[in-house]
């Protein structure tokens, strides 16, 4: 009998960015789309080793090539901790699945391995492709013995582990708490936000200590890495120091931390997933009914959608709570405070000249729309079925993305306006430029999603990430159009004001252009 | 007397050019139960899917009360409504709410949508557990509460998928009564199953669909004869092996 992990574990992998359907389907729209998606994957990957690697040469002509493992090491663990958690939610609790894997003779174990396995997959790629460069470039710049490159190669296996048992763990946690709530969802997401700004606290801490000692840089990470996350500190001192104990240590606490994790997890892994699923049943006492028009009724059931799913909510949000954070840490800081502080001249002149960029940055983050058709899933006969147009539906979408957007883009424009001292001019594209990127990121997601359905999931997570493409699609043209003029903003700050301009009426017709295509749309075309 | 559904030579081809469904008419009558028998495969929700305007199709037409569906799809919608074989509903909001999103889409006014509700809930005694989530429901629970909401708007056309599947014997009762009510106002009923012994009492004219072709079409007693609808089915499908 083959192992029912193993085939817990393939069944998962058949999901994966759809590659049972790329393997099987023979449907040539089905063939483009995958290559489509095969393609963008590929481009990112290879874009994020040309970023990691430029990084990794760039401390290695800085003379600085020992501090390369501990830079990596948490760099890694940052970033599997914040995805992880992100999307922590769908992986343990929760899942569609849930009925039909544990009817199957399968023990509670081999569940729990085989969707953390998964996650580890997803989170090795990562490390993979932060670590890599870094360890080519350490070996050929390091004065290093055999030994020290092959922990540093082996490192990158277990770097992933801990931070994603840490993020799981208070994911699970976050489940078996809010379980308890009628409200569980509005809690789950309260609760997974301040999270996340405790993770981004954290490491803008870490990054804002480097000011006083930039010529101290490797005593500088060494200090934040043993501060702030030691296992680090141990891949560190066992590839500096050649120590095969300290890179034992390090491996054995993983191990360790995992094994204790699907212990303690297997042994709630069904008292937790009955309390997700319970409902408390409350008698319906009849109420009068509030009457909306198609399009209201379709917007208000958008949100009610928004609100119920907690990583579907975080994931699309998250640009938002971060510009909120920026404009609070800005409101403390004086712009000139933090030009003395960067030593660079005229920063608080710039800052002013490209906050309308700044905000747009966020705000290509955020798009609630492009997962939104996805999330219909199996209930999209509805949709399908109810007597409105097809664009009204793409309208209701749009129109709960810019719900989300706007109150925070408001609220961060006006703080940071009064607080700079802008003038009228940059007033007026402080309206402008986020109105018009608001517009353009939601009405783009739409697009993309409706080119890029995702609607055989079986849980959430896989519709909002997971290799989501109109997701990942979304936010990667969204953040070039961002920061691409952001770049030539700060490049060319004369023509600041011009460039922002063109590029909101490039952006605008751009638009326009993709809503005519938006209203073309046949309803059973989804 | 204008016909509420009137299919004509409608064809659903995919991609490799295999035909789903190859050159089907048939129309169905106001006040018309109108059963639609087949194999699994046959193309009955291949038919229904294009009728109820979810799914396109290459050749012919459907008509809903003389209303296009391909030109016209949002009127034809207004005078229909559909239940597929196995329901899903939105699981995140409750009972009332899915019920009430439904009448918004429909533009029921408050006073019909409130007596309607009060009225089918009752009947299928699922009034208690309106105010719970819908994934509160048990498989059956959220069938009615499909079925409800496709009444709300007193339909000129009701289209079902295999409609009792998954109800409780007092629930398949209502449903009956409920279809009988309908036609008597107006409505028609077209409606899939593989509930022989249900189509030969409850409907007035019977299709019988195989391999994507119409085989035998007719009022109940016609397609019958002197036998019962299964030696026919089992006959038609002996035939045409």
């Amino acid at each position: 009998m083959k192992n029912r992990y193993l085939l817990l574990l393939k069944m998962q992998l058949y999901n994966f960015f759809g590659i049972n359907c790329i393997l099987n389907s023979h449907s040539k729209k089905e063939k483009q789309r995958s290559m489509a998606l095969g393609g963008l994957v590929i481009f990112i990957i290879g874009l994020m080793i040309v970023y990691s690697t430029t990084i990794s040469m760039s401390i290695a002509s800085m003379g600085a090539v020992n501090i390369l493992p501990t830079i990596s090491a948490l760099i890694c663990s940052l970033i599997t901790l914040i995805l992880t958690f992100l999307k922590s939610s769908g992986v343990l609790t929760g899942l569609r699945d849930y009925d039909m894997v544990m009817s199957l003779p399968v023990k509670n174990s081999e569940v729990v391995l085989s969707r953390l396995t998964m996650v580890y997959l997803t989170n090795l790629l990562i490390s993979i492709i932060v670590v890599l460069p870094s360890v080519v470039i350490f070996g050929i710049n390091a004065e290093m013995g055999i030994s020290g490159n092959i922990m540093f190669l082996l490192s990158f296996f277990f770097l992933p582990v801990i931070p994603m048992i840490i993020s799981l763990g208070l994911g699970v946690l976050i489940s078996a708490i809010s379980s308890r709530s009628k409200h569980k969802n509005i809690f789950s997401l309260a609760l997974s936000t301040l999270i996340v700004l405790l993770i981004v606290a954290a490491s803008t801490k870490a990054q804002s200590m480097n000011t006083d000692e930039i010529l101290n840089i490797g005593i500088l990470f060494s200090n934040i890495t043993n501060e702030i996350y030691p296992p680090a500190a141990l891949i560190s001192k066992a590839v500096e120091q050649q120590n095969w104990l300290y890179f034992l240590v390090f491996v054995g606490m993983s191990i360790l931390i995992s094994v204790i994790f699907v212990g303690t997890v297997t042994h709630f892994y069904q008292k937790i997933n009955t309390a997700t699923f319970n409902h408390s049943a409350t008698k319906f006492e009849g109420k009068i009914l509030q009457v909306s028009s198609p399009l209201k009724a379709m917007y208000k059931r958008e949100f009610e959608r928004y609100f119920s799913c907690t990583i579907y909510a975080l994931n699309s949000t998250i640009g938002m709570v971060l510009l909120l954070v920026v404009t609070l840490l800005l409101l403390f800081i004086s712009p000139e405070a933090l030009e003395q502080q960067s030593n660079i001249i005229g920063l608080s002149q710039m800052l002013r000249q490209i906050l309308p960029m700044v905000i747009a940055v966020f705000i290509t983050m955020t798009s609630t729309a492009s997962a939104s058709l996805s999330l219909e899933g199996k209930n999209r006969w509805i949709m399908c079925s109810v007597p409105v147009r097809a664009i009204d539906i793409f309208n209701s979408k749009i129109a709960v993305n810019l719900t989300v957007i706007c109150p925070f883009v408001l609220i961060s424009a006006v703080l940071l306006g009064f607080k700079m001292g802008i003038s009228l001019k940059q007033a007026i594209l402080l309206c402008i430029v986020p109105t018009v990127y608001a517009c353009f990121i939601s009405i783009l997601g739409m697009y993309m999603n409706l080119k890029f359905p995702k609607y055989d999931w079986t849980s959430e997570y896989y519709a909002v990430k997971g290799g989501a493409i109109s997701v990942l699609a979304t936010m990667g043209v969204g953040m070039l159009s961002s920061l691409i003029p952001l770049f030539v903003c700060i490049v060319f700050q004369n023509i600041s004001t011009l460039i922002m301009v063109a590029t909101s009426i490039l952006l605008l017709v751009f638009s326009i252009i993709l809503y005519r295509q938006l209203q073309q749309y046949q309803l059973y075309e989804i | 007397m204008q016909a509420v559904l009137e299919i004509k030579n409608f064809t659903k081809e995919y991609s490799q050019g295999k035909k789903a469904v190859d050159n089907l008419s048939l129309s169905v009558m106001p006040g018309e139960i109108h059963g639609f028998i087949g194999h699994n495969g046959a193309g009955k929700t291949t038919t229904i899917r294009a009728v109820v305007g979810v799914m396109g199709f290459n050749k012919g037409e459907i008509l809903i009360d003389g209303h296009s569906a391909k030109n016209e799809p949002v009127k034809c919608k207004l005078l229909t409504a559909y239940i597929p074989d196995n329901p899903d509903l939105y699981d995140y909001i409750t009972g009332i709410q899915y019920l009430n999103y439904m009448a918004d889409m429909f533009s029921v006014n408050r006073k019909h949508r409130e007596e309607r509700i009060k009225k089918y809930a009752e009947l299928f005694g699922i009034t208690d557990s309106l105010g719970n989530l819908v994934s509160s429901y048990s498989h059956g629970m959220k069938q009615k509460l499909a079925l409800i909401g496709a009444f709300l708007h007193k339909p000129k056309l009701l289209v079902l998928d295999e409609p009792f599947v998954g109800l409780d014997p007092e629930a398949a009762f209502h449903l009956k009564q409920i279809m009988r009510d309908l036609c008597s106002q107006g409505s028609a009923i077209f409606f899939s199953t593989h509930v022989l012994d249900v189509a030969e009492k409850l409907c007035d004219k019977i299709s019988i669909i195989k391999q994507g072709n119409l085989i035998i079409s007719g009022s109940t007693e016609a397609v019958r004869g002197s036998g019962s609808l299964e030696d026919v089915f089992m006959e038609v499908v002996e035939n045409e092996k």
